[in-house]
């Protein structure tokens, strides 16, 4: 068998091996491959950057710990950014497992200001986490009515009423900001479409890269104020926050990943087109 | 058997029950410290803080123009509470302390400018500062920029080196003397009104919930310092009254553009009864259903079936089980085994349903396997793993993937071809047509899915429904056509003026 | 009349629901919650149908020992497992402390715990003597007054509230820190603390009542991102295998997966700069135009499938789900 034949015939093995070093070998020894904030990812940095210190914003975890190497990154920096600028944040959870998330989320936060600022912020009046709420839409919406009577109680049990951060934050009237981080249903569509068009308020959406394509619209026509997609979104989002963390490490792999599926799909059309080549000569010298 | 399974289930059921029992001791003992939270509350109330220092000065002025209005649309328990700011809100203050240093940063020659404030914080909060300039050969202080309430200087780079010396600037902080609204409410004029709600200082709107409609609430809004000064409670309160209303004049549009649709398929329904002939035009994927299953048969394996990830609620869903109908009918007369793995409980139960429906139309009942239906798990990756390991054991010559999928369908779809199988996938979900069309044979694109039911079964209601689905399309289609015409005739608007009213007209017509 | 019931309450509830999103009078403003929770009763019940299917499936497996039926095992032990300690446990994060360790006992209470019966502090808990007594006997000693002990908790931050009388000039919402008595075993349950003596009561205590999180963090959430792993593979080998210029069509997809690909990571900025292409810019022309057209015809395709197959649903029309035709 020549070459030829055995790049036709490639064990899909031999291309997983490929994907591995290219993954695995920027993990160990980084690149540090600069990151180019595009403008998606901008205009939600800006829109935080406007916002006075004291604002409240509500960050709901709406994925589980299988997608959190892409969106843990993000929900991070972005919780991390609105806390440097003084706001408040409360998080909130639609998936069941979204609500650990948060808490890691929020305490690494809480450290990285502690470290970096020296502010020691205090649950309970700088931040909250109302933990998770089974209902998807019906949530969203029953948030813009109370968030008392959506949740009564935080993820640690603490009866609403005995939050500080809460008793300024009645309904959506009394939100400034809502970010979603979301790994399908429900997800990004959904708090567009029940708090961001029904009550007029700003949303931030992070999704995986896999969902970005389909929830640009939602951007394109405004109905979302940034779109964060993906790992690379995370990455960006960290250079613009100057906290380069796992995403931009990342960044690394996926880049010299997309590489190689690139000279892969160049190799695998060169054999396609050699490959047709040969059958022409062979068809003519049959003739 | 069945009495066997039935008691399983009622000693499972009784399993689940022990920790809600276990629960309400835990549940009693918080009623207990509820209990003491309110002996502590009332001996708060009866021990008063300590007054904050007297300070001799101006009364805080109330919000003006207070108005309440009933909440739109909604089940009449909510009001509407806006007000205009107390002209004690938002003050402009020169800063008295300003200091202008020239420095040269990154060899550049800049102007810090740097101020303090400590005269205007003792009664005041500072909201923020606006720097103001005047460049040398201009009358007037410009605003160059805004700073933060905890900001003390500005670096000014934007300066002719030249000429550093001759520029003076001017620093005006916003100050505010309220902290907060807050909003009392009463059920007559005269009191007692009492507390609902309390508003940050830059908030003039509250939506008070808790109203009940047709009754009358007065309403009034106290301005609060940052000592706890309170406006004068004395002035007369705003009225209002909510009202329940019936319909929901925001989604009237939604409501038009449904009924139209609705008609459209109706009508094409009840057409379809008097002319059954319709034509559709050919899925690729759904005329290859048959050769699919018949390949299985020669081969000897099974058929498999996946309905999808999400339960009978979803759409999807209900498409995909109603192809398994059709498939199952036609693995049946095949005498071919279809495994139906499921990922939720109710569309197990379905699905068995629903294969054994077919079976019997097929005249098979004896050969219906319930095993062959099952609840493999609910969460998303242990069932994509499940499903792997099937294929991979089983070596299925024809998978099929229909209904809502996310994250795994890849690795259904890959592992599936993996092992040869002709694939026919069909999903709504957007994000992952594009991995279906790259692994799988046929792929049923969005709206295909929903018309596979009428495409196999051929049932004149259901092909009427398509055609009444292609009205509604048409309608769509024309309306862009027109929307497109206008919008580049708009980038010329002293020829087309209309062009942008129309655009505008129509933007809020669908406005949600 | 077995399928007319399912039909008629199909028809009525789908009517219902669409009633509901226009009109906000009550009682339509509760129908929703009401069928949520209807439907989540449902669906816990259903749960219990599915796990009976399950264990029904794979214990038939195991007593005819058909072909792998030692994985049936692996499952129906992994199930009951997980299942009892989620249940009797709980799922919060425990901390396990050795009873023959009581500084570490006393240190993690001392920053929960004020005092003890409203005198001592948690340094003060053990007996005048103490120093004399080995560990385990102070770790014993702590044990014997579990029930015994008083001790005044830090619980809720609480807000102040309006003074009742008017005149009085109103303080800004002040925070302080509600306190109760409680046993002492009281206060360890409520901190998740779970004290243990080592050996085999520790490992049942921690299967107990550590054993969900622990099953959780390091075994289902590492299966998890393996699964979801897998797709960087099976994307490449899809890729390898499916991008080939074929037809013209295929020659598109190729083109938009290459400058998608490439733009989305540095390569696309550094490339473009050598060829003197803005090839971020092509990828993002790509998303925006072309997909998105694509991505909004196909939802409006989607949406009127949507509204057409739930129509048939409720008007009794599509009766397949009901297994008839």
């Amino acid at each position: 068998m020549n070459l030829l034949d055995r790049l036709i015939k490639l064990d899909r093995r031999i291309i997983f091996l490929l994907i591995f070093l290219a993954v695995g070998i920027p993990l160990i020894a980084p690149i540090g491959l600069p990151v180019e904030p595009s403008q998606p990812i901008e205009s939600g940095y800006d829109f935080i950057e406007e916002m006075p210190p004291g604002s409240f914003v509500l960050v709901s975890y709406d994925y589980d710990p299988s997608a959190r190497p892409e969106l843990y990154p993000m929900g991070l920096a972005i919780i991390k950014h609105l806390m440097g600028r003084g706001i408040k944040v409360v998080t909130m959870a639609l998936w069941p497992a979204g609500a650990k998330l948060a808490e890691e989320a929020l305490n690494e936060s809480v450290q990285y200001i502690k470290d970096t600022q020296g502010r020691e912020l205090e649950y309970g009046r700088d931040y909250a986490n109302l933990g998770f709420m089974a209902g998807n839409q019906i949530v969203i919406v029953s948030l813009g009515k109370s968030v008392s009577k959506t949740f009564p109680n935080d993820f640690y049990g603490t009866p609403i009423e005995n939050i500080n951060i809460l008793n300024g934050m009645k309904n959506y009237s009394n939100i400034d900001l809502i970010v979603t981080i979301s790994a399908g249903d429900p997800g990004v569509p959904y708090w567009v479409m029940y708090a961001g068009d029904a009550y007029d308020k700003p949303v931030i959406g992070g999704c995986t890269a896999v969902s970005a394509p389909q929830l640009y619209p939602y951007f394109a026509n405004k109905q979302l104020v940034s779109l964060i997609g993906g790992l690379k979104g995370a990455a960006e989002y960290e250079t613009l926050i100057k906290a380069p963390g796992k995403a931009s490490k990342g960044m690394d792999s996926q880049s010299i990943a997309h590489l190689t599926i690139i000279l892969l799909i160049i190799v695998g059309n060169i054999t396609f087109f050699l490959d047709k080549q040969r059958l022409k000569r062979l068809k003519r010298r049959m003739k | 058997m069945d009495m066997r399974r039935s008691l399983l289930c009622l000693v499972l059921f009784l399993f689940l029950l022990v920790p809600l029992w276990a629960q309400e001791e835990a549940v009693q003992g918080d009623e207990q410290t509820q209990e003491q939270v309110q002996e502590e509350t009332q001996a708060e109330a009866d021990s008063p803080p300590a007054p904050p220092a007297m300070v001799a000065k101006k009364p805080v002025l109330s919000p003006l123009k207070i108005a309440v209005n009933d909440s739109p649309d909604d089940n009449g328990k909510a009001l509407i509470v806006e007000w205009d700011h107390s002209p004690d809100a938002i003050k402009h203050r020169t800063v008295k302390t300003v200091d202008v240093q020239q420095e040269v940063v990154n060899s550049q020659t800049v102007n810090t400018v740097s101020w303090t404030t400590d005269s205007l914080t003792k009664n005041f909060r500072i909201l923020g500062y606006e720097i103001m300039r005047q460049a040398p050969g201009e009358g007037e202080y410009n605003k160059i920029a805004t700073a933060f309430a905890d900001q003390t200087s500005y670096v000014d780079a934007d300066i002719d080196p030249g000429e550093s010396a001759a520029y003076s600037y001017k620093v005006v902080a916003h100050i505010t003397r309220i902290a907060l609204y807050e909003i009392l409410r009463s059920e007559n004029t005269q009191g007692p009104f009492i507390s609902v709600g309390m508003n940050p200082m830059k908030k003039t709107r509250f939506t008070d919930s808790g109203v009940e409609p047709g009754h009358p609430f007065y309403y009034k809004v106290i301005a609060i310092d940052k000592d706890g000064e309170r406006s004068d409670e004395s002035l007369a309160p705003a009225k209002g009254m909510s009202h329940a209303q019936w319909f929901s004049m925001n989604k009237l549009n939604i409501f038009i553009i449904l009924g139209l649709l609705s008609f459209f398929i109706i009508y094409s329904i009840e057409r379809a009864k008097k002319d059954p002939d319709l034509y559709i035009r050919p899925i690729a994927g759904l005329a290859a259903v048959e050769e699919a299953i018949g390949r299985s048969t020669e081969m000897g394996k099974p058929t498999l079936f996946i309905s999808g990830i999400m339960d009978m609620d979803d759409v999807q869903t209900i498409a995909g089980i109603t192809i398994l109908g059709q498939v199952a009918k036609m693995c049946a007369e095949y005498d071919t085994p279809i495994l139906v793995p499921t990922c939720r409980s109710v569309v197990m139960t379905t699905a068995q349903e629903v294969v054994r429906e077919a079976y019997l139309k097929a005249g098979r009942p004896d050969a219906f396997k319930q095993d062959n239906v099952w609840y493999m798990t609910d969460d998303q990756f242990g069932f994509a793993a499940g499903v792997d390991g099937l294929i991979l054991r089983e070596r299925p010559s024809a998978v099929f993937l229909l209904g809502r999928f996310y994250a795994e369908s890849l690795i259904l779809a890959e592992t599936g071809n993996y092992v040869g199988a002709i694939q026919i996938a069909g999903t709504a979900e957007p994000s992952q047509l594009p991995f279906f069309v790259t692994a799988c044979d046929y792929t049923l694109l969005g709206e295909e899915l929903f018309a596979a039911s009428a495409y196999l079964s051929r049932d004149p209601y259901e092909v009427g429904s398509l055609k009444g689905q292609d009205w509604g399309k048409l309608t769509i289609m024309l309306l862009l056509c027109v929307l497109l015409v206008l919008g580049i005739l708009s980038f010329w608007p002293d020829s087309f003026a209309f062009s942008l009213d129309v655009i505008r007209f129509l933007g809020n017509l669908f406005k949600i | 009349m077995k399928y007319r019931v399912p039909i008629l309450i199909t028809m009525i509830a789908g009517f219902i629901m669409i009633i509901r999103e226009f009109i906000p009078h009550e009682p339509f403003d509760r129908i929703d919650n009401w069928l949520q929770d209807w439907y989540m009763v449902v669906a816990a019940f259903a749960i219990v149908l599915g796990i009976e299917s399950l264990l029904h499936l794979h214990s038939r497996k195991i007593s005819f020992k058909r072909k792998d039926w030692q994985y049936s095992v692996v499952l129906i032990v992994s199930l009951l497992l997980m299942s009892i300690a989620g249940i009797f446990g709980g799922i919060e994060d425990k901390t396990f402390l050795d009873m023959d360790n009581p500084t570490q006992i006393t240190e993690l209470l001392a920053t929960e715990i004020d005092t003890i019966d409203g005198k001592r502090t948690v340094a003060q808990m053990l007996p005048a003597d103490a120093s004399a007594m080995s560990e385990q006997e102070q770790g014993a000693y702590i044990y014997s007054q579990l029930k015994t002990i008083t001790v005044e908790v830090e619980d809720k931050i609480k807000v102040s509230t309006r003074h009742p009388d008017p005149k009085r000039k109103y303080t800004i919402p002040a925070l302080y820190l509600d306190r109760k008595q409680l046993s002492l075993k009281q206060a360890l349950k409520r901190q998740q603390i779970i004290l243990h003596r080592g050996g085999l009561g520790y490992l049942l205590k921690f299967y107990l009542f550590g054993g969900f999180q622990f099953s959780y963090q390091y075994i289902y959430t590492s299966l998890m991102g393996t699964m979801f792993s897998l797709l960087a593979f099976f994307v490449a080998s899809a890729a390898y295998r499916a991008f080939k210029a074929r037809t013209l069509e295929a020659t598109l997809l190729l083109l938009a997966a290459f400058f998608v690909m490439i733009g989305r990571v540095t390569f696309g900025t550094i490339l473009g700069n050598v060829i003197g292409l803005d090839i971020p810019q092509i990828t993002d022309w790509i998303m925006n135009y072309p997909v998105t057209a694509g991505q909004k015809a196909i939802m409006i395709g989607i949406a009127l499938g949507l509204i057409s197959t739930s129509l048939r649903i409720i008007l009794g029309i599509e009766k397949s789900y009901l297994g008839r035709e």
